[in-house]
């Protein structure tokens, strides 16, 4: 007990020095800090899930087998690396869910959220009880009620047992007429909800959050936002970004009518969600969003509600912050390049002197144009998730150039321009080596691989730069 | 590093056509190796096996996975390398993930997202794990490996952790329709591939062939060889 005790407090204290970074210089990426131990993977509710399978008249090997498949796919998803544990930003939302369901103790021990590293605007909720929730989702929203309100809709999905349900409907109609309903993909398509549990879900969310201190008529804007619209960000000045004494920014690229042009392609492209993101196309199960924040509008007037609560949002956007700055970097990790760049833009915006930021767009240049150059660039954009903004679709415009030389100038020419400003950073001098060595070849590279190796002998890529050496 | 493809000397892509009579099914396999692979496998003397793998699938497609077994595959995989490990002269090490035990720390932070940034590397090669699902066996040709996979720097530090550059992934995945077989094994300090082979059939597989194509595929790191 006092072992746990300890541990406790000191996980608190990792937590609170993750919230504590300013942002304005530098980032330091969270970590999971210590075991993740084999209690953290346990189904939140399985007694509970097995329990209501068999009063809806599944049979015992059916519910174990079903069991044993959403079992599967969560640990799959927590022991690859795809989740936050111990950190700042699970425990802030795990917190906003104990508020949510203050007033239901019972309901709030049969569910745990977690935050994914996966960039779509959605969440997701499994039967047993567990909550996905997506750091873009997080990075999305603009304040701690309309988090409240995505999680009320999820618990409101596990509490109607939406996945039962569907499952015995399924069944039902696969009993009576073979073929006609084909059930496959895997186990979190199959529990993407219908329309009908979706209005239920928010009707149900929406009547948990006028129970807690929430403002629950944030719950629709919380709805709108999972279509991802930035309309009211400025818009990128690229030419700024990147015309330099290397490259020059073809304003023609980059017009209006191309960007409408762009955008218009991608709502066409609306229909088919596995050509959005092959990756997260689980995620994009949320049709008809105007209807579903009218009905939820609806519902609100009629029982005349008004929020009398305070709202503190103060530890909400040092939240939202975080999930940017680990929205950029999973991007980056997970090869989504061109939205690591989209999204280190946007970060510059508000934090231009911030190293962390700069050389993540420095490396998502750099990944890029070695993409292009194995005319995989094409592949990679097909495989990330794509946004439908117009910030978006400039950056893709620009980032669509048919010459790999020009690609290479934009490429260093942007790492270059960086060299005053962050000459002494260990991390910049080898992206800056790597760009070289890309656009102009060993021998230019090798100036600055020595420089590195002088600078920085003890260096994690010490072993790295003594190959470059050879 | 730049253009890895053309450094690769020895590609060897051939298929193996079983008899008709036996079982009706055709396989291939594809290997590719570094330019000096030979000589290069007399300093290998330690590969750490990242999470190997093998998932299986429900259907004549890599959708909706079967946890039964998939576990059983699981279970025969680990015990295979666990023989092979001890009787080559390479000394593999296997990192299990196992979800009923704890996941340290270092694995957690280094060995899970190396090997997601392999595996993610692996998905945008022309391979026919990626053209499988349509073409299968159809789409088998000079443009196997033709993309080089390249790993970030950062992970170079590795290599004095663990006292050895080479780190590798090896599974399978396989369902009614198609199976295949992969084994990667690359080199943190220099950020590339040193070696990779896929071996496929057609059908689901079974621990035999499993067996088969992961002996072989181990065998060829043999530094003795």
């Amino acid at each position: 007990m006092q072992k746990k005790s300890w541990a406790a407090l000191f996980l608190c204290g990792i937590a609170a020095s993750s919230i504590a970074q300013n942002f304005k210089d530098d980032y330091k990426p969270i970590t999971i800090e210590g075991a993740v131990t084999a209690s953290l993977l346990k189904s939140p509710n399985s007694a509970g899930f097995s329990k209501t399978a068999k009063e809806m008249g599944f049979e015992s090997k059916k519910i174990a087998t079903l069991e044993k498949e959403i079992g599967k796919e969560r640990n799959e998803m927590l022991i690859n690396g795809f989740v936050y544990f111990n950190d700042a930003v699970s425990q802030y939302v795990n917190s906003v869910l104990d508020k949510t369901l203050a007033s239901e103790p019972g309901l709030r021990g049969k569910v745990k959220v977690y935050v994914t590293r996966y960039s779509s605007v959605n969440a997701i909720s499994l039967p047993e009880g567990t909550i996905f929730l997506n750091i873009g989702l997080l990075a999305a929203l603009e304040n701690e009620s309309q988090l409240a309100g995505v999680l009320a809709h999820e618990v409101a999905h596990i509490k109607k047992q939406h996945v039962l349900n569907n499952r015995k409907k399924i069944e039902k109609i696969k009993k009576e007429e073979e073929n006609v309903y084909n059930p496959d993909g895997n186990v979190f398509r199959n529990l993407s909800f219908s329309r009908d549990n979706e209005f239920e879900a928010d009707a149900v969310g929406l009547s948990i959050m006028t129970g807690s201190d929430y403002d629950a008529s944030e719950m629709g804007r919380s709805l709108e936002l999972l279509e991802f619209t930035d309309t009211n960000e400025t818009t990128f000045n690229l030419e700024k970004l990147f015309t330099n004494e290397y490259f020059k920014v073809d304003t023609a690229e980059i017009s209006k009518k191309k960007i409408k042009s762009w955008l218009k392609g991608e709502r066409n492209n609306d229909d088919n969600a596995t050509l959005l993101g092959l990756v997260e196309d689980i995620y994009l199960t949320h049709p008809e969003i105007e209807k579903r924040v009218l009905a939820l509008k609806e519902i609100l007037k009629s029982t005349s509600y008004k929020f009398a609560g305070k709202k503190n949002e103060g530890e909400f956007l040092k939240i939202k912050t975080t999930a940017k700055f680990e929205l950029m970097n999973n991007c980056l990790k997970t090869g989504n390049y061109v939205r690591s760049a989209y999204e280190a833009i946007r970060l510059l915006k508000d934090y231009p002197d911030n190293k962390f930021v700069n050389l993540c767009l420095m490396r998502s240049l750099y990944w890029l144009s070695h993409l292009r150059e194995q005319d995989l660039l094409d592949k990679a954009i097909e495989k990330s998730v794509h946004i439908p903004t117009k910030n978006f679709a400039m950056l893709n415009l620009l980032l669509k150039k048919p010459d790999i030389s020009e690609y290479k100038k934009l490429m260093y020419g942007y790492i270059k321009l960086q060299e005053d400003k962050l000459k002494t950073n260990e991390e910049y001098l080898l992206q800056l080596a790597m760009a070289t060595e890309a656009y102009l070849g060993k021998e230019a590279a090798g100036v600055f691989y020595r420089q590195f190796a002088a600078k920085f002998p003890s260096s994690n890529y010490a072993t790295f730069i003594e190959e470059k050496l050879k | 590093m730049k253009n890895l493809n053309t450094k690769w000397a020895a590609f060897i892509l051939f298929s193996i056509n079983c008899s008709v009579l036996l079982t009706s099914c055709n396989g291939f396999v594809a290997i590719s190796r570094t330019e000096g692979f030979a000589e290069k496998r007399k300093n290998i003397d330690k590969i750490m096996y990242i999470a190997p793998q093998v998932v299986a699938y429900k259907d004549n497609g890599f959708e909706r996975i079967n946890p039964t077994e998939s576990d059983k595959f699981q279970r025969y995989l680990q015990k295979e390398l666990k023989a092979l490990a001890g009787k080559k002269s390479n000394r593999l090490e296997i990192i299990n993930i196992d979800p009923t035990t704890d996941i340290s720390s270092d694995v957690f932070q280094s060995l899970l997202p190396l090997r997601n940034e392999l595996l993610l590397n692996i998905q945008m090669q022309n391979n026919p794990l990626n053209t499988a699902r349509s073409d299968f066996g159809k789409s088998i040709s000079k443009q196997v490996f033709v993309v080089p996979v390249k790993i970030s720097p950062e992970w170079s530090n590795l290599s004095k952790k663990y006292g050895t550059p080479y780190f590798g992934f090896i599974g399978a995945f396989t369902s009614s329709g198609k199976s295949v077989v992969i084994n990667y094994v690359f080199d943190v300090n220099k950020g590339e591939i040193i070696y990779q082979s896929i071996a496929g059939k057609s059908g689901k597989l079974n621990q035999s062939t499993l067996s088969h194509f992961i002996y072989d595929s181990v065998l060829m790191m043999n530094k003795s060889r």
